[in-house]
């Protein structure tokens, strides 16, 4: 086991592997720093393209991609005020009084920094769970795994921004969306209204782009200059201070080793979104701080809490990804959906069949954050940052021409296209509504292996499955979590009322 | 009727449409239509009881404060995005993602040169990168077919 994993590491340093780690690393920094697109469209841009790629070649450059998104967005975050992605949000709060105070070349070095070594630990932490988790996972059979699959959706949907029950009616609506086409057990025809596009059911990639990336496309159109407005920034002694920056992140180790652990413990937990990991890693770091009063005005503290976290979650995230094909967050559904297309199946049987596979994406996350970085340090990020003054009527016309051949070549299908726009549709009215649309695809991609899953289960033990203790324990969370609201307002549970 | 209402309400529609559609199929195949798809229209119901009666916290209204684009910002902006595919129906993906872009470039205060080199820019990565580098079959484009130069 121990020479197969090793094997993996070291396989990405073959130069047929390491140009689409190398072309990964440049997109995602070039998608990290365009305002409004994050990983997640860059993931949905991508997954036509890695379409008929040999696995690992087409994973190293979806995880490659993906895990340098957030070390680009962290340099218009600090220069601009404008977060590449959402995560990067939570470095603007510190870094852009920086960049104001003059501190622009500090902040950028701890900005970089912490999400390089984030990054690394985040990685080293996974490698060393996979090991352990490998015997955990393979009590999961297809009980288990419909109960999983059904957890995570409600887990996902509870937590959801603003409403549980809109969540979960995006649940709903992922997995109805799910059982469009042919049914593996009566072989019927479900929901093809006569089409014969409809009988292979709705394709995940028309479905990704609609939903995430053409509202944000739609949100260039409409708001037309989104990007920077001339924000002053100095060059002079720039290295001098990234190197003064990149020191404070180890003055700063502790803080550094807890916020990259949170960032991987929010990974891990399917559904928390790992978004919120570098917001949860700065209400730590403030917390913990000895002049929290500094927060928001500039505290090196609140570049480095969040920027360690931004990259350590991407190893968390991949785990229970890779181990039950359950994506921690909407970037790894979208990730689980390039699994698909490449022909292999993330769940249980993975990390045997595929142990190799699995190391040698830990060493491209560890390799992508280090390229990263030296892509950006110092020279690039002068010129880099520039795509963030193009204004939106420039930038929309391009990313939608990306989504619309993007949706076409994946299976050289106009009706694609259609259904990319018709979601599009749909996930701008959910965006405006506040609709949770990262559940929906979640609802999408469980729903069919949770269907497998409960017909495999139901041949096998008949309804006697619900009673696995596995099975059974995830069904009880499951319902706790659902009812949780109602439960934590019964009399006995009410600190108040004591 | 507030407009989160009634997207709620077409949803349901179409939850109850697939709902009816379900009862021809045989009962395997039906059981997680019928599960999932009851428990959706379910929650819609309950949401949209909600929305009528029940105040909705600030947290979850759709509005959010500040500056927001006016109707016609959105509908000009949701026009130019459906508005690419009759253009690509039309002239196919090359071509006319190229005019589409120059037109969008042109209409929205752009110069001449930047607006032809930046949707050339377009249209040869289109070309470029997927036709030529990735082989991908590009749709030609209605005009062209009739024309017999797609090909």
């Amino acid at each position: 086991m121990f020479g197969e994993m090793i094997q993996g590491l070291f396989s990405i340093f073959q130069p047929d592997l390491f140009f689409p780690i190398l072309l990964g690393v440049a997109f995602g920094q070039v998608i990290g720093i365009l305002p409004g697109i994050g990983g997640l469209a860059a993931l949905a841009i991508l997954l036509p393209i890695v379409y008929g790629m040999e696995p690992l070649k087409g994973l190293t450059l979806l995880v490659a991609t993906h895990a340098s998104c957030n070390t680009g967005g962290q340099i218009t975050a600090i220069l601009l005020n404008i977060p590449g992605n959402t995560a990067n949000a939570a470095t603007m709060f510190d870094g852009f009084p920086m960049t104001q105070q003059g501190k622009a070349g500090r902040a950028l070095g701890a900005g970089l920094c912490a999400p390089l070594f984030g990054g690394i630990l985040g990685a080293l932490v996974l490698l060393a769970l996979i090991p352990v988790v490998r015997p955990i996972v393979l009590a999961f059979g297809s009980p288990e795994t419909f109960f999983l699959a059904l957890f995570a959706i409600s887990y996902v949907g509870v937590l959801s921004q603003g409403s549980m029950i809109k969540g979960l009616i995006c649940g709903g609506m992922g997995i109805m969306l799910a059982l469009f086409g042919f049914n593996s057990i009566t072989g019927e025809a479900r929901y093809s209204f006569g089409s014969v596009y409809l009988l292979d059911g709705v394709r995940l990639v028309p479905l990704v782009l609609g939903l995430f990336a053409i509202p944000e496309t739609a949100d260039m159109f409409t708001m037309g200059d989104l990007t920077a407005k001339g924000v002053p920034i100095s060059m002079t002694n720039m290295r001098k201070d990234i190197l003064e920056g990149a020191k404070d992140v180890f003055r700063h180790w502790w803080l550094f080793l807890r916020c990259s652990a949170i960032g991987v413990w929010v990974g891990i937990l399917p559904g928390a979104g790992s978004e919120t990991a570098p917001f949860l890693a700065y209400a730590h770091a403030k917390q913990t701080s000895k002049h929290p009063e500094k927060f928001g005005q500039g505290s090196i503290e609140g570049v480095i809490g969040p920027g360690c976290a931004i990259n350590s979650k991407e190893g968390g995230d991949l785990l229970p990804t890779l181990a039950f094909g359950i994506p921690g967050s909407a970037a790894m559904a979208v990730l689980l959906g390039g699994f698909i297309v490449l022909g292999l199946e993330p769940g249980p049987l993975f990390l045997k069949q595929h142990l190799g596979l699995a190391t040698s994406l830990v060493s491209t996350i560890v390799v992508s954050n280090i390229l990263a970085v030296l892509m950006l340090l110092p020279l690039l990020s002068r010129h880099l940052v520039k795509i963030a003054y193009l204004p939106g009527h420039i930038l929309g016309p391009m990313v939608l021409a990306f989504c619309l051949i993007g949706a076409y070549a994946t299976d050289c299908n106009m009706l694609d296209v259609i259904w990319m726009l018709a979601f599009g549709v749909l996930g701008y009215v959910m965006k405006e509504f506040k609709y949770n649309r990262p559940t929906l695809v979640l609802g999408f991609i469980m729903g069919e292996m949770m269907e497998k899953s409960f017909n495999i289960s139901y041949d096998a033990y008949g309804l006697g499955f619900v009673l696995k203790p596995i099975a059974l324990t995830l069904f009880i969370l499951t319902i706790l979590g659902l009812s949780w609201d109602w439960i934590k307002k019964l009399p006995f549970l009410r600190r108040d009322k004591t | 009727m507030k407009p989160r209402t009634i997207f709620l309400m077409v949803v349901s529609a179409a939850v109850v449409l697939l709902l009816g559609l379900s009862f021809k199929y045989q009962f395997r195949a039906a059981l997680f239509p019928w599960i999932f798809g009851s428990l959706t229209l379910f929650l819609c119901l309950l949401q949209i009881y909600r929305e009528m009666t029940v105040k909705i916290p600030v947290e979850e209204k759709e509005d959010i404060p500040g500056e927001r684009p006016s109707f016609k910002a959105h509908a000009e902006g949701i026009a130019w995005i459906l508005g690419s595919l009759p253009v690509i129906y039309i002239l196919g993906f090359s071509i006319g993602l190229t005019a589409y872009c120059f037109l969008y470039f042109k209409l929205h205060g752009e110069k001449w040169l930047r607006s032809t080199w930046l949707s050339l820019m377009v249209g040869g990565f289109v070309y470029g990168g997927f036709q030529v580098a990735l082989r991908v079959q590009l749709y030609p484009g209605l005009l062209f077919s009739i024309l017999d130069w797609g090909s």
